[in-house]
């Protein structure tokens, strides 16, 4: 057998490692969602006005988003050994990082809430906290699923993948609607929020 | 502090929906 390998197996075998990746980027991405429905615990505890919850909620995202980064770094170092296309390499990289970047805005918003007496906000203002989180973990919850179907499923995947612009779309009218109230006037307006 | 909180879901959001288009892109590569 020729140790050189032809192009046909060659694109094969990249393909196969792509898919091993990729499942184990699955793990990743439901360590994403776990810290985002632990922020989402968070605020629902802010909401409510339970200061000593929203610290324990707090520190189990701390502790989730730590993992979360230890399976990525994994993922990368995998990534890093393998036979790939360059291109592929790229988008998993893109998947993986942005992925991440999920958890770290789930992290950082919750760890805010640390630094807020939930009695000194508006009710208008936990409403639209509220309404926000709502659409946040949607939306994490919405992309886990749309990976998930990419393994099983490519056209599956495409049609998930699109239910994360309709939450983002929502997101954009509730922000109009709730930033646009006389009562948040003067806090700051709805130009500065980039919704007009 | 309170309009960083939903700024920073909002950019979580976003990111959303970036997650959303890669995963688009990989499985258009397996049609």
């Amino acid at each position: 057998m020729s140790p050189i390998k032809s192009g046909s197996s060659m694109i094969w075998l990249g393909r196969q490692r792509e898919r091993k990746i990729l499942e184990s980027c699955e793990e990743h991405v439901n360590k994403v969602l776990e810290v985002a429905r632990e922020a989402y615990n968070t605020f629902m505890a802010f909401y409510n006005g339970d200061r000593r919850g929203v610290d324990e909620c707090f520190k189990k995202v701390f502790e989730l988003e730590r993992q979360a980064d230890t399976v990525k770094d994994k993922i990368i170092e995998e990534l890093s050994k393998g036979l790939f296309h360059p291109i592929n390499r790229e988008e998993v990289i893109r998947l993986i990082l942005t992925t991440d970047d999920i958890a770290d805005f789930a992290k950082s918003s919750a760890r805010r809430l640390l630094f807020i007496q939930p009695e000194d906000v508006s009710p208008e203002l936990r409403e639209a906290i509220k309404i926000f989180a709502d659409l946040f973990v949607k939306a994490t919850e919405s992309v886990n699923k749309a990976f998930k179907k990419l393994l099983k499923n490519p056209g599956e995947a495409i049609k998930a993948s699109a239910t994360v612009r309709g939450l983002r779309r929502r997101l954009t009218t509730s922000g109009l609607r709730l930033f646009s109230r006389s009562s948040l006037n003067g806090v700051r307006s709805v130009e500065t929020w980039g919704y007009a | 502090m309170v309009f960083s909180v939903i700024e920073s879901m909002e950019n979580l959001v976003d990111r959303c929906e970036d997650a959303a288009d890669v995963i688009r892109h990989i499985a258009i590569s397996y049609l």
